[in-house]
């Protein structure tokens, strides 16, 4: 009320005229005097975009979207073959990361992912032949997201690779991602050689099924829980999945242990994981994803339910919009190189694993995971700002995961983007850098941003749909 | 000449800053013209006036600095572009020496949840809307300067604010005092018991003032905006404060202040005011109105708004006190005129202080021109030439584009000041003099430059005029009050605190000279 403020102590915010500040401070006010700058880049037309989604029941939406976020309960069900798994999947469509793109328009590394996938298919025999095939539109190239998947750099899924199975408990949806192949010489970042070959088919025929008996034996593994755990200890599950992937073994392993299986394989299966660093981030992935596809359909509500990358374009998508794909172009990443890589090494940013920064681990909790501003450049002071910065996009905070450092503050969660536009503050991701070519692998690791056309064209459309 | 021209990608700085820099950039040697400024339109029209637009210039958006400038010589205009990144670079440096932690966004502020309850907004106005949005949806509420919002954009957060019991002050408020702070514009005032609601800048600062001057206080002043009592404005917060103030129990008298409102608001803001179980003074600012004003006291002018207030808080009719003001040179001042010299010449920073004058001027019979006219006939055809008795708001959109307004920078008017005054029917000087915060730190310095040349000036001509000010200001003013009247009458200027004082010593002295003509038309007395 009005009158409540009568009698108050007035704390005032100046912003423009500093002056107004100064008589403010002299007359003994607390006073803050903002730096600010005009929102939204200046642009009119988009400030009434946001100023049009500003009201009541767009508040509503997001409230509603970020509790299903937040109460989604994602555990690790099981393990499929693709085409039997994926809804949509075909004997001739084959996944890959980011928003929808034509064999035409690929990068190196996801053209030698598809190459890889072909021959692994046995749909092939040369690289050659694979590419022909690749080009000669016969087959159907569709994003992870379109299957409710989720895949790391270049994402590429075929029939008959093994997935994951993320069910949420809280909700009826689920998600899917493929396993994790660990570094160097592999399908996701482009290379199809025999060595690479001869793992994926290992991994079908020996790792598959004995994950798939030891988490059916298991009963299920909350994998939201392991992540709040890790967050605990040092990981941010995007490119630091150390402390998550030695939970997930603690958790298997009893049940590997139960399982039916050749002493051999059993010494293989768990070596494999052990040796892999990265073995959770699929299954971090997966659960970003089951988590955000719970808010997916939430009619109004402007946050985002996807951020993902093909290495040629940038996408996301929006809880009111649906299916709906706002693209702008794939931005170079900034960070640290392997010995020997040069800049022009680098392909522009690229996978699904974006889907951790949509949910509030990754670049959002880099303040979780001091290290890792050793692997992708900057200071601890970086880490812990990066993540400040981002509770200013989003619409509240998560009631699962926390920082330690902030107070044990919930992570950032649920990107708004009334508040991206608005404000000018894109989201933060932390990711690796494929090289350039085909094959070749990781060359490092950095910070990246969308690109503002997402953010831009979704507000307009969010604002065309439901703008007031 | 050299000219320079450039343009800073996504370097924000406000504009009354870089106004500053501006002037203070012009002021150098060899330097011709500069420009300092946001590349909006209206920045970009200067430029070409400038004839310094470039393709760069062209493409550059609101969110881009512009830097033009025309010198002597590359040398100047190189000094100056070292003076304007100096003058920025300062700005930084300044804030880094605090140590203070930087905002940027109301949000960071809000989301600190230490109880910010007020914005003071005075963004350009294209963004304002926006961030006040932002401001009433955290529960904050707004005091805002900007004009250049749209009205429906002012609909839409007047009705917000309303809806969540929130103050939406503006756009386009000057001044209020909340809970004795002074917002914008403002004097600094006693507090009291008379709660006061205005669609109006200065005119809020004289009754506050006055309030004062006559032993009395008040407990808020809240301002409107122009708009508010408009068709569209609908009186959405002067319907929303007087409530306010109706509850409020420091709060014993209720003053209103503004011009007529349109009907269908008056109405409304009439009856609601009707309503309230405390004596409401109304001030229309002597203009008439066909509606029952029920117990409402009406009252013709800002001092007997103020006086009507005072009365009805403590029971006994105050006394103003105007410490400063004597007609004692008068007589002295007239007799010094030729009978060319017949019109009033009123400059003023304040709208309403100018408007009083003129209705006062036209109560009496004495035909007026001006910019800002009480009706089309008095329109002066010309802003910049005076005719007859002329009364021109110098805060007017059309002398502010571009420019602060003059009560933040009064030299803007000092050049209209000195011209007036040498015309040939030039009786009387009559020019008003804001104190308070926002206002100039030393206005009364800036104002007697100007009338210290321009006697300069008719004295070579063996001519002079009658000079008087009035000056909205209070003892507790961070201008010194007495320090400002001071210097005003040293140069030998009559000086009051009350505008309608001053309008009224002016309407006689022109009448004198009137009398006088028709009693002696050889011209000047003996």
């Amino acid at each position: 009320m009005i009158r409540d403020l009568f009698g108050a102590d007035i704390k005032a915010i100046n912003l423009g005229s500093k002056d107004f500040y100064d008589d403010l401070v002299s007359q003994g006010i607390d006073a803050i005097n903002l730096e600010w700058k005009p929102a939204a880049r200046g642009n009119k037309h988009l400030l009434e975009a946001v100023d049009a989604l500003t009201n009541d029941a767009v508040e509503a939406a997001n409230a509603e979207a970020l509790e299903r976020i937040n109460a989604a309960q994602p555990f690790l069900v099981g393990v499929g073959r693709a085409l039997d798994t994926l809804p949509g999947m075909t004997e001739d469509t084959i996944l890959h990361a980011g928003p929808p793109i034509t064999w035409e328009r690929m990068c190196g590394p996801l053209r030698g992912a598809i190459i890889g996938g072909l021959l692994f298919e046995g749909r092939a025999t040369t690289p050659e032949e694979a590419e022909a095939l690749a080009a000669s539109g016969t087959l159907n190239f569709s994003p992870c997201h379109e299957h409710d998947a989720v895949g790391p750099m270049a994402g590429v899924i075929t029939p008959s690779m093994p997935v994951f199975i993320l069910e949420n408990r809280n909700g009826s949806n689920r998600s899917y991602a493929t396993m994790n192949e660990g570094l160097g010489k592999v399908l996701r970042f482009g290379a199809y050689s025999e060595e690479v070959l001869e793992r994926l088919r290992w991994m079908r025929d020996v790792l598959a099924p004995a994950v798939k008996q030891a988490i059916e034996l298991s009963g299920g593994i909350d994998i939201k829980a392991l992540i709040a755990q890790a967050l605990h200890m040092g990981d941010e599950v995007h490119n630091r999945n150390k402390a998550a992937t030695s939970l997930f073994i603690r958790e298997l392993l009893p049940f590997l242990l139960k399982a039916q299986l050749e002493p051999d394989e059993r010494i293989e299966v768990i070596g494999f994981i052990n040796a892999n660093d990265h073995f959770f981030l699929n299954l971090s992935m997966a659960c970003s994803k089951a988590m955000l596809d719970a808010a997916s359909g939430v009619e109004k509500s402007t946050l985002v339910t996807c951020m993902c990358r093909n290495g040629t374009d940038f996408g996301i998508r929006v809880a009111g919009l649906g299916d709906e794909w706002f693209t702008g172009p794939a931005e170079e990443v900034k960070g640290l190189l392997f010995p020997g890589f040069t800049d022009a090494d680098k392909n522009p940013d690229m996978g699904d694993s974006a889907i951790t920064e949509t949910v509030g681990v990754g670049g959002f909790a880099m303040a979780a995971s001091i290290a890792i501003v050793q692997f992708v450049g900057g200071s601890p002071a970086d880490a812990i700002r990066y993540s400040e910065r981002m509770y200013a996009i989003t619409a509240g905070e998560s009631t699962t995961f926390s920082i330690p450092v902030l107070g044990f503050r919930g992570n950032p969660t649920g990107i708004d983007v009334r508040k991206v536009v608005a404000k000018d503050i894109l989201p933060q991701i932390n990711t690796g850098i494929a090289h350039v070519q085909a094959g070749i692998g990781q060359v490092g690791a950095g910070l990246v941003n969308p690109p503002w056309e997402c953010f831009q064209s979704a507000l307009e459309a969010l604002a065309d749909k439901y703008g007031t | 000449m050299y000219n320079l021209t450039m343009v800073k990608p996504n370097l924000y700085s406000d504009s009354v800053s870089l106004m500053r820099l501006s002037n203070d950039v012009a002021a150098l040697e060899g330097i011709q013209d500069v420009l300092v400024g946001m590349a909006t339109d209206l920045n970009r029209e200067l430029l070409a006036n400038m004839g310094a637009t470039t393709a760069e210039t062209e493409a550059a958006t609101p969110n881009d600095l512009l830097i033009a400038v025309i010198a002597v010589s590359e040398a100047a205009a190189n000094n100056a572009l070292a003076a304007i990144e100096e003058g920025m670079k300062k700005k930084k440096a300044a804030r880094e020496e605090t140590g203070n932690q930087v905002f940027e966004l109301i949000d960071e502020v809000a989301e600190l949840d230490e109880g910010f309850n007020i914005a003071v907004i005075s963004a350009p106005g294209t963004y304002a809307a926006h961030e006040c949005l932002t401001a009433l949806s955290k529960g904050i509420h707004v005091f805002l300067f900007s004009d250049n919002v749209s009205i429906e954009e002012e609909v839409r957060l007047k009705e917000l604010a309303n809806s969540k019991g929130l103050l939406m002050m503006g756009p386009d408020c000057g001044t209020a005092i909340i809970n004795g702070t002074a917002l914008g514009f403002a004097n600094v005032v006693r507090l009291g018991d008379v709660g006061i609601v205005a669609a109006s800048g200065t005119g809020l600062q004289q009754v506050t003032q006055l309030i004062d001057a006559m032993g009395g206080g008040i407990t808020q002043a809240i301002g409107v905006g122009g708009r508010d009592l408009s068709s569209k404005g609908g009186g959405r917060t002067m319907l929303a404060a007087l409530d306010a103030l109706r509850c409020d129990e420091a709060t014993r008298v209720i003053v209103l202040l503004s011009k007529p409102p349109a009907p269908e608001v008056a109405t409304k803001v009439l009856e609601a005011a009707k309503n309230i179980d405390k004596p409401v003074v109304l001030c229309l600012l002597g203009r008439e109105l066909e509606a029952d004003l029920g117990s409402i006291e009406l009252a013709g002018n800002l001092e007997a708004t103020a006086a009507a207030a005072v009365r009805l808080a403590t029971g006994s009719s105050p006394v103003l006190s105007d410490p400063y003001y004597s007609e004692a040179p008068l007589a002295a001042a007239l007799d010094a005129l030729s009978t060319e010299q017949r019109y009033v010449r009123g400059i003023f920073c304040g709208g309403t202080v100018c408007d009083e004058a003129m209705v006062y001027f036209r109560s009496q019979g004495l035909p007026i021109t001006s910019n800002i006219p009480l009706s089309d006939d008095e329109r002066l055809a010309n802003v910049h030439t005076s005719a007859g008795n002329t009364f021109i708001d110098m805060g007017d959109d059309y002398f502010t584009s571009g420019k602060p307004h003059p009560m933040i920078d009064p030299s803007l008017r000092n050049k209209r000041i000195v011209h007036d005054a040498l015309l040939d029917d030039t009786a009387v000087m009559l020019i008003d003099v804001e104190l308070g915060y926002g206002s100039h730190h030393d206005p009364a310095g800036v104002l007697v430059e100007a009338v210290h040349e321009a006697n300069a000036r008719l004295s070579v001509e063996g001519r002079s005029v009658l000079w008087i000010a009035s000056v909205i200001g209070t003892a507790g003013d961070p201008q010194g009050f007495d320090a400002q009247c001071n210097k005003l009458l040293a140069a030998n200027m009559i000086v009051t605190v009350s505008n309608i004082r001053a309008a009224r010593l002016a309407a006689r002295a022109i009448a004198d000279v009137a009398t006088r003509a028709l009693a002696n038309p050889e011209g000047r007395q003996p």
